[in-house]
């Protein structure tokens, strides 16, 4: 009896391994014109031939292809001239979850299949052409076939049996209440087999709404179909589609790429070579920097502690990327010193307003953009000119983790605009998001945090990161992991240079219990450096500088001179700030207004708001790389807003025309100062 | 160090189109010996002006770019240094003699001269002059001039350098073309006669060790490019990390330096290990106060 079964099993396994022969998608026939049938043939034997097997095996059945008029495309003789045109609306296939056999897709499509690639309509974006589209189509709509299946792994299936309460009802599953549960929970109980995993949510960056997901990102400036925004299920297909029929994906978007790899066990073009361009261009200094993750030493998390304001009251994160500099041959610590290459990575609210508004940055209104910024600007930005310190926390990526979280960062820089507020999408939850994007597979895709310190500790908790690297404070500040604010530097210089005063302290009311309250009592409390530096007098700088060139050239007054210049850059930088308040409430006036001056504001408004480059090369993702007309036009908008800033700077200074006097007195006091302290270094260095 | 690499440094950075507020700046308090080669220099620059007869005010704006430093004893060599290296890139190399800067004198018959900088010997002024002057000239007699620098050199140095007939001739052939080709557009402001006069000028006592690193790091700035663009590029980032004594910051700056000199300059590893990370260090300063 046993024999019977098994040859009838193997009988069964042998008669559908023969009608796959032919492939998963076979041709309804007579939804074809029969003076057509023979190309149509061919175009879908060319579509059976691209689907991965991992996808073909899970069929039992092969899956009829239908071309099959539809309502919408009425007026639709033809495919349009030019798909790019995103205004002509049109439905192109569609599958149905209660009947997996059959793809239905439009007629209009037949033309373009008979007359060949070569021959069909070409427009410049997405496939380039509707033979194409019509096998990315198709395509598409299998992988919707496929992803309704829901296959789970065996892990998965292990997964659930470890995350079940044991007191749970065997009927009606209970997840335990842990991170990790709750996710293998979601994915048990999603139907859809790629869509439906966290680690695809996770890798696309997506939003969990109230009853559905929805894309963060809202820049459609480089993606190959804006359809992949739909939802999720159209973004998993899109890809796919991509995928399976761009050799250059790859390299375009290497994180994707690499998750239908894996998933799919494919490798949709064997032997074919892209390089990921791993040049990106600083938004705070306008040089490049080849963030190639092979000359990457290390990717730190980096956290700038609680600032004064409202918005910097949490802290702020960033990832700092040690990247080496280009003479290094060797990838080592010693890249750690090259602080200069070194690139940071800023969520911030990218503010089109001339002054923030709170309430935008609050509730929305705001791009949530990605800024690649030099690191000593940051260092500076945030040690000395809002006194606060920096936590760089090295991230223990593997090898192939670090180029997964390069390669993510590289997309998100091309392709990412999110909608930046306060409380639900800054700086902490996007950078977060960013890791899990980066490694959707890991432990760390099962959280989600809000603020810069716990991003901090999900980083540590998922063993990305130790403790112990800051157990040690004062190796911490040796091995650059720990940068702290300039309070105590600003303290110091004041200190040596003009000793404690009077004017340092500010009288307080001493606490007495209310017996006492008739006893108006005051203690000396000293003042915050800020608030000492704010009111200093500017000509005792000028007196001290005077002072100090008269005094004996020797290492003291080297010591003294550079504290001055400490001193002298810090109130600059604090009076500069003053001024650009200010100013900025004088431009955010006129901004409306019809005048010259109004009129330039707007256009430097305009031009600042978008002045990242933009490849003209009419793809999507990653550009292959960034020609000499792209990078031109880059340098030529930068020219334009430098000379229409030249001409706002003539316009403030008009108006404020004493407060500019005087930064340009206190910086040419700075420039005097810093080059006589050098000249005197050099001098004492000499004579020692 | 001694005090004079101060003076060699300032007079190298002269030439390099350095602001004469530096300059002056620096030459105060310096030693004795600079302040009588400054007086020294007065004195033949009002000469000069008298023999040029061309407009005084045209000729002090030439003098105080290009000479008013170099006239400096301290500065010459490196000044020569220099023009050699503009017409025959040096290789250096580190011997137990010191820092040899070796200059192809023939691409034909690969023959080749050799500078020594000696780091433990001082060079007699006449070593200088005499260099200098028939360098300048290029018009005395080969084997007179051979005699009395070979003569000299085995005086100053302890293990004076291997000079041939053949390497001496060479030497001096080069430097000649060297000069005649990096002076060409000052000849035309200042003519000929006043160029020689200008030349000969020399100082005393010059330490063969500060003045051939300073030489060399003159060298350096001139021939490689990429230093420039480190200080045009990172000006400000340069000058906070010395200001906050970021010393891992200045570590990385030096290693960049280094590595252009490496990358540039045939020999530059050698000349690497010559330059310590305080000369570097120091510098990096000069950089910063052009």
């Amino acid at each position: 009896m046993n024999k019977v079964i098994s040859r009838s099993l193997l009988i069964l396994v042998l008669l559908s391994a023969t009608s796959f022969a032919k492939g998963l998608v076979k041709l309804d026939q007579k939804s074809v014109p029969q003076n057509s049938l023979a190309e149509v043939q061919s175009f879908v034997d060319e579509v059976n031939e691209l689907i991965p097997t991992e996808i073909t095996s899970r069929f039992k059945y092969q899956v009829k292809l239908v071309f099959k008029k539809y309502k919408d495309n009425k007026g639709f003789s033809e495919l349009p001239d030019n798909r790019c045109n995103s205004n002509v609306k049109l439905k192109y296939a569609h599958v149905s979850a209660f009947n997996k056999k059959k793809i239905y897709i439009t007629p209009l499509f037949i033309n373009e299949i008979v007359k060949g690639e070569s021959g069909s309509k070409q427009f410049p974006c997405g496939h380039k052409n509707y033979y194409k589209k019509a096998i990315a189509t198709v395509l598409h709509e299998v992988g919707h076939l496929y992803d309704f299946k829901r296959i789970r792994s065996k892990q998965h299936d292990k997964n659930v049996k470890n995350c079940l309460d044991r007191n749970g009802d065997s009927h009606n599953k209970s997840f335990r209440n842990t991170p990790k549960c709750r996710r293998v929970e979601r994915e048990d109980r999603n139907k859809k087999t790629i869509s439906g995993l966290q680690s695809f949510y996770k890798l696309s960056n997506w939003d969990r709404g109230f009853f559905t997901k929805s894309a963060k990102n809202l820049s459609r400036k480089r993606t190959p179909d804006a359809y992949e925004y739909k939802n999720l299920e159209e973004h998993y297909a899109v890809n796919l589609e991509y995928f399976l029929l761009d050799p250059e994906y790859k390299c375009r978007r290497p994180s994707y790429y690499k998750y239908y790899n894996k998933k799919f066990n494919h490798v949709p073009f064997p032997g074919h070579e892209c390089k990921i361009y791993t040049e990106v261009i600083l938004d705070d200094k306008n040089v490049i920097r080849d963030i190639n993750p092979e000359r990457v030493y290390r990717v730190d998390y980096l956290l700038a502690s609680k600032g004064a304001g409202l918005m910097s009251g949490f802290g702020h994160s960033m990832y700092r990327i040690v990247l080496c500099a280009p003479h290094r041959k060797v990838v080592d610590e010693k890249c750690l010193r090259d602080k200069l290459h070194h690139v940071v990575l800023s969520y911030r609210a990218n503010v089109t307003d001339i002054k923030i508004d709170s309430i935008k940055g609050l509730l929305g209104g705001y791009d949530s953009v990605l800024f690649m910024l030099s690191f000593p600007n940051v260092i500076e930005e945030y040690n000395l000119g809002e006194l606060r310190d920096l936590i760089s926390q090295p991230i223990d990526f593997t090898v192939e983790q670090k180029k997964d979280f390069i390669h993510k960062v590289l997309e998100v820089y091309w392709e990412y605009e999110g909608d930046y507020k306060f409380i639900t999408n800054n700086c902490a939850s996007e950078s977060h998001d960013l890791l899990q994007s980066a490694l959707n597979e890991h432990e760390i895709i099962n959280n989600s945090v809000l603020k810069p310190y716990s991003v901090y500790d999900e980083i540590v908790e998922n063993k990305l990161s130790k403790e112990s690297y800051f157990k040690d404070m004062k190796e911490a500040v040796a091995k650059g992991r720990f940068f702290s604010s300039d309070k105590e530097r600003l303290r110091q210089a004041k200190l040596n240079l003009f000793g404690e005063e009077e004017s340092d302290y500010k009288k307080v009311r001493k606490n007495f219990g209310p017996q006492k309250r008739r006893l108006r009592r005051f203690k000396k409390k000293l003042r915050d450096i800020k608030e000492i530096y704010e009111n200093f007098d500017v000509s005792r700088l000028s007196n001290k500088f005077d002072e100090l060139q008269d005094a004996q050239r020797n290492l003291e007054t080297k010591r003294n001179m550079n504290d001055l210049a400490i001193m002298t850059r810090a109130i600059l930088q604090i009076r500069q700030f003053k001024i650009d308040e200010e100013v900025g409430s004088y431009l955010e006036e006129n901004i409306e207004s019809e005048s010259e001056i109004g009129l330039r504001i707007k256009k430097w408004n305009d031009m600042r708001a978008s002045s990242r480059v933009k490849p003209f090369d009419g793809g999507y993702g990653i550009p292959a790389t960034l020609t000499n007309n792209d990078l031109d036009k880059h340098n030529s908008h930068f020219e334009v807003l430098k000379d229409i800033e030249l001409e706002l700077i003539t316009d403030v200074k008009s108006k404020f025309r004493n407060d500019v006097d005087d930064l340009l007195e206190l910086n040419n006091l700075l420039k005097e100062i810093r080059k006589q302290a050098r000249i005197i270094s050099i001098d004492t260095y000499f004579t020692k | 160090m001694n005090k004079l690499t101060k003076a060699a440094l300032i007079g190298l950075l002269a030439l390099n189109t350095m602001s004469a507020d530096l300059r002056d700046a620096s030459l105060k308090g310096t030693s004795d010996t600079v302040n009588f080669t400054l007086d020294k220099a007065n004195s033949s620059f009002k000469a000069t002006v008298d023999a040029a007869e061309v407009s005084a005010e045209k000729l002090k704006a030439f003098f105080s770019k290009n000479f008013a430093s170099s006239i400096e004893a301290s500065g010459k060599i490196g000044e020569m240094v220099v023009k050699v290296s503009e017409i025959s890139e040096p290789v250096i190399e580190l011997t137990q003699d010191g820092l040899v800067m070796s200059f192809e004198a023939s691409k034909s018959t690969a023959e080749k001269l050799y500078i020594v900088l000696e780091p433990s010997s001082d060079v007699s002024s006449e070593v200088l002059g005499e260099l200098l002057k028939h360098a300048s000239k290029g018009s005395e007699s080969t084997s007179d001039l051979i005699s009395e620098i070979v003569d000299i050199l085995s005086k100053t140095f302890e293990k004076p350098l291997e000079l041939t007939e053949m390497t001496v001739e060479k030497l001096l052939e080069v430097i000649t073309k060297g000069s005649e080709a990096s002076t060409e557009v000052t000849e035309s402001i200042l003519g000929e006669e006043n160029l020689d006069n200008a030349f000969e000028l020399t100082g005393k006592g010059i330490s063969v060790t500060s003045q051939g690193i300073s030489a060399a790091l003159y060298f350096v700035t001139k021939t490689v490019s990429g230093i420039s663009r480190i200080f045009d590029v990172y000006r400000e980032e340069v000058e906070q990390a010395v200001e906050r004594q970021d010393e891992d910051m200045l570590a990385g700056i030096r290693d960049m330096i280094r590595a252009e000199i490496e990358k540039e300059v045939k020999g530059g590893e050698t000349l690497n290990k010559v330059i310590s990370d305080d000369a570097l260090n120091v510098y990096i300063e000069t950089q910063l106060a052009m």
